[in-house]
C-alpha cells in the first residue's frame, strides 16, 4: 500500500472510531495531526443571528429570480386600432406573430438547453441569436423598445454573473460589450417612438434600467481588475457619469534621484491612487480635481512606454500611454476618451 | 435537490444553504479571521450561489461543495488583495498595530470561552491555519476542506474535480504534508490540537 493509501486508511479509521493501525514515519504522524486540526475547525461557531438575516436575503432573492423567470418574454402593450387601414395591417401582423411564436415556441424548446448560457460560453451565440430573433418579431415599435429594455436588464445579469464567477477577463469585456450595444439599441428604441404616453412609460423604464445599469457597474468596479475597471469607466461615461479622465502627464527627475509625475485631468477624486503600467504605485501627494502629483523611485522606471492612470477610490479610473523618459510630457490631443486603455490620445 | 435549485425553487435552494453555510463559514473565517469580513464575503458567496445555480453542471453534493468553494476561494483573494493594498496605504494607529487580524474571532467554540489561555492558544491555531491554507494550491483547498469540514468521501471528490480516487489521495497527502510543515508538525509530529491542551 502506497502512504497515501496508508494515511487515508488511517484518517478513515480515526473518524470511524476504528482501532488505529501503526503509524509508520513521522511525516505520517504529522500529516495525521494536520488533519486533526483540519476537523477541528468544525468547532469553529457559526452566528445564527447572521445565518438567519442571510436566509431572508436569499429566500427574497429567490422569490425574486422565480417571478423574474415567468416574464422573460415581454408583453407588448394592448391597444385599439385607429383605423380599418392599421386594422388589417395588424391582422395580418398577427398572423405572422401567430406563426412566430409556434416557431418561437419550438425555437425556446430547442434553445432551453443554452439559456443559462452567459458571454464566453460556446452556446453564447446561440443566446444572442435568440435575442435577435425576440426583437425582429417584437411587432410594433413600442414592443421592440420594450424587448430591448428587457434585454438591456437580462444583459446586466450575465455581466453580474459573469464577474461574480470569477470568469475571465474576455468573458467579462464581452458581457460588458453586450450591456453596452443593448444600451444604445435601447435608446435607439425609445428615441424612434412618437411622442405621448407610450414613450414617456417607455423613457421612464428606459431610465430606470439605466439607473439599474449604473448602480450594477459601480457595484462591480470594485470586484474587477485594472483593465475592466477601465472599462466599466467607459461605459459610465457613456450613461453621462462624470467620470475621471488624463488629459496631460509629466515626468520630471527631481535632485534626489526620484521622479516627480504630475497627472492633468478631470474628476480626480481625495484619495485617487496612481496607477503605473496597471499596478498602484508612488506617493500620492494631496490632489485637486485636476491634478495629481506623486513621487515614485526612480529604480521603478525603466525607459520606454508606460501606461500612467489613475484610479478613484469608487474605481473609477482613466489612463494614458507615455513613451518618453524623464523630464517630458504628454498631452491627449482631440476629443480625449476617458477611461480609454490603449491611450488613444497617443 | 440541486435540480429544482436550479428553477430558484425557494425551498431547495434554502435548504442548500442551510447545509453549506456552516461549512462555508468556517472555511472563510479560517481564512480571514475577522468576523466583519467573513459575513461580507459569506453573504456574496451565498448570493453567487442563488443568482449563478442555473450554471452548475453538477447533481452532487461533493460537485456542490467544490462550486461554492470556488467561489468562496475567489472571493477570499480578492478580499485579501483588498486588505494588504489597504494596510500599505493606511499605516495603523499603535495601540491597532499589536492585535491581529485573528484577535477579534471571537466566535469560537464555547467550551473555551471560560479557559482564557486554551482560547489564546486556539486564536493563535486558527490564525497559522489560516495562513496554511491560504499556501495551498486552490484544488488542494477545495479538497481537504471538502473532506474534514464537509465530511465527503475522496470516491466523492473525485467524481467532483473530474480525478481518480487515487490522484485525489495524493493531492490530499501533499496538501497534509504542506499543512504540517507550515504548521510546525513535522518534528516529532506534535499536535497542536485544542484537544491536547492540559
Amino acid at each position: 500500500m502506497n502512504p497515501e493509501e496508508y494515511l487515508d486508511r488511517l484518517i478513515e479509521r480515526r473518524e470511524r472510531g476504528e482501532a488505529q493501525l501503526p503509524v509508520i514515519n513521522d511525516k505520517i504522524a504529522a500529516s495525521l495531526a494536520a488533519a486533526e486540526i483540519l476537523t477541528q475547525l468544525r468547532e469553529i461557531e457559526v452566528p445564527r443571528e447572521f445565518a438567519s438575516r442571510l436566509e431572508l436575503s436569499i429566500r427574497a432573492r429567490a422569490r425574486g429570480l422565480a417571478q423574474q423567470n415567468g416574464r422573460t418574454i415581454p408583453l407588448a402593450h394592448p391597444r385599439s386600432p385607429a383605423s380599418s387601414h392599421r386594422f388589417l395591417r395588424r391582422r395580418a401582423l398577427i398572423l405572422v406573430l401567430g406563426t412566430a411564436a409556434v416557431l418561437m415556441l419550438v425555437y425556446i424548446g430547442m434553445l432551453m438547453a443554452y439559456t443559462g448560457s452567459l458571454p464566453g460560453d460556446p452556446l453564447y451565440g446561440l443566446k444572442q441569436a435568440e435575442n435577435q430573433f425576440t426583437r425582429t418579431f417584437a411587432g410594433d415599435p413600442e414592443a421592440r423598445a420594450s424587448v430591448q429594455i428587457d434585454q438591456l436588464r437580462s444583459s446586466l445579469v450575465d455581466l453580474s454573473t459573469v464577474v461574480n464567477d470569477g470568469r475571465s477577463d474576455d468573458a467579462i469585456r464581452l458581457a460588458l460589450n453586450s450591456v453596452a450595444v443593448k444600451t444604445s439599441d435601447s435608446r435607439r428604441a425609445v428615441a424612434v417612438l412618437p411622442a405621448g404616453t407610450e414613450r414617456e412609460a417607455a423613457q421612464r423604464d428606459l431610465d430606470s434600467a439605466l439607473a439599474e445599469e449604473e448602480q450594477t457597474l459601480r457595484h462591480l468596479l470594485d470586484h474587477v481588475d485594472w483593465p475592466i475597471q477601465l472599462a466599466f469607466t467607459k461605459q459610465l461615461e457613456a450613461l453621462g457619469v462624470p467620470v475621471p479622465t488624463v488629459t496631460h502627464v509629466m515626468v520630471l527627475t527631481q535632485s534626489n534621484g526620484t521622479l516627480l509625475i504630475i497627472l492633468t485631468g478631470t474628476h480626480f477624486a481625495p484619495h485617487a491612487e496612481l496607477i503605473i503600467d496597471g499596478r498602484p504605485r508612488g506617493m500620492v501627494s494631496p490632489i485637486t480635481s485636476e491634478q495629481l502629483v506623486a513621487v515614485i523611485s526612480s529604480s521603478t522606471w525603466s525607459p520606454g512606454t508606460h501606461a500612467l492612470g489613475v484610479r478613484n477610490p469608487d474605481g473609477t479610473a482613466a489612463q494614458i500611454i507615455f513613451n518618453g523618459g524623464p523630464g517630458s510630457h504628454h498631452s491627449r490631443h482631440g476629443p480625449h476618451q476617458p477611461g480609454s486603455e490603449d491611450g488613444s490620445g497617443e | 435537490m440541486i435540480r429544482r435549485a436550479r428553477l430558484h425553487d425557494e425551498a431547495a435552494l434554502v435548504a442548500l444553504y442551510q447545509r453549506a453555510f456552516p461549512v462555508i463559514y468556517r472555511y472563510v473565517m479560517a481564512r480571514l479571521g475577522r468576523s466583519d469580513l467573513v459575513e461580507d464575503v459569506v453573504s456574496e458567496v451565498f448570493l453567487v450561489m442563488v443568482e449563478s445555480i442555473v450554471n452548475l453542471r453538477t447533481e452532487q453534493e461533493a460537485g456542490f461543495y467544490a462550486w461554492l468553494l470556488q467561489i468562496a476561494q475567489g472571493k477570499i483573494s480578492r478580499t485579501l488583495r483588498h486588505l494588504t493594498h489597504n494596510e500599505r496605504r493606511h499605516i495603523p494607529l499603535p495601540d491597532t498595530r499589536t492585535t491581529g487580524r485573528y484577535a477579534s474571532v471571537e466566535l469560537m467554540a464555547t467550551d473555551l470561552v471560560s479557559n482564557p489561555v486554551a482560547l489564546h492558544e486556539w486564536r493563535e491555531t486558527l490564525e497559522e491555519v489560516g495562513l496554511a491554507l491560504g499556501s495551498l494550491s486552490d484544488e488542494q483547498q477545495v479538497i481537504v476542506i471538502g473532506r474534514f469540514l464537509a465530511g465527503q468521501k475522496i470516491e466523492d471528490l473525485a467524481q467532483a474535480l473530474g480525478k481518480q480516487p487515487g490522484a485525489v489521495r495524493v493531492l490530499q497527502f501533499r496538501a497534509l504534508r504542506a499543512l504540517a510543515e507550515h504548521l510546525g508538525l513535522t518534528r516529532g509530529a506534535r499536535s497542536k490540537g485544542k484537544g491536547e491542551r492540559p
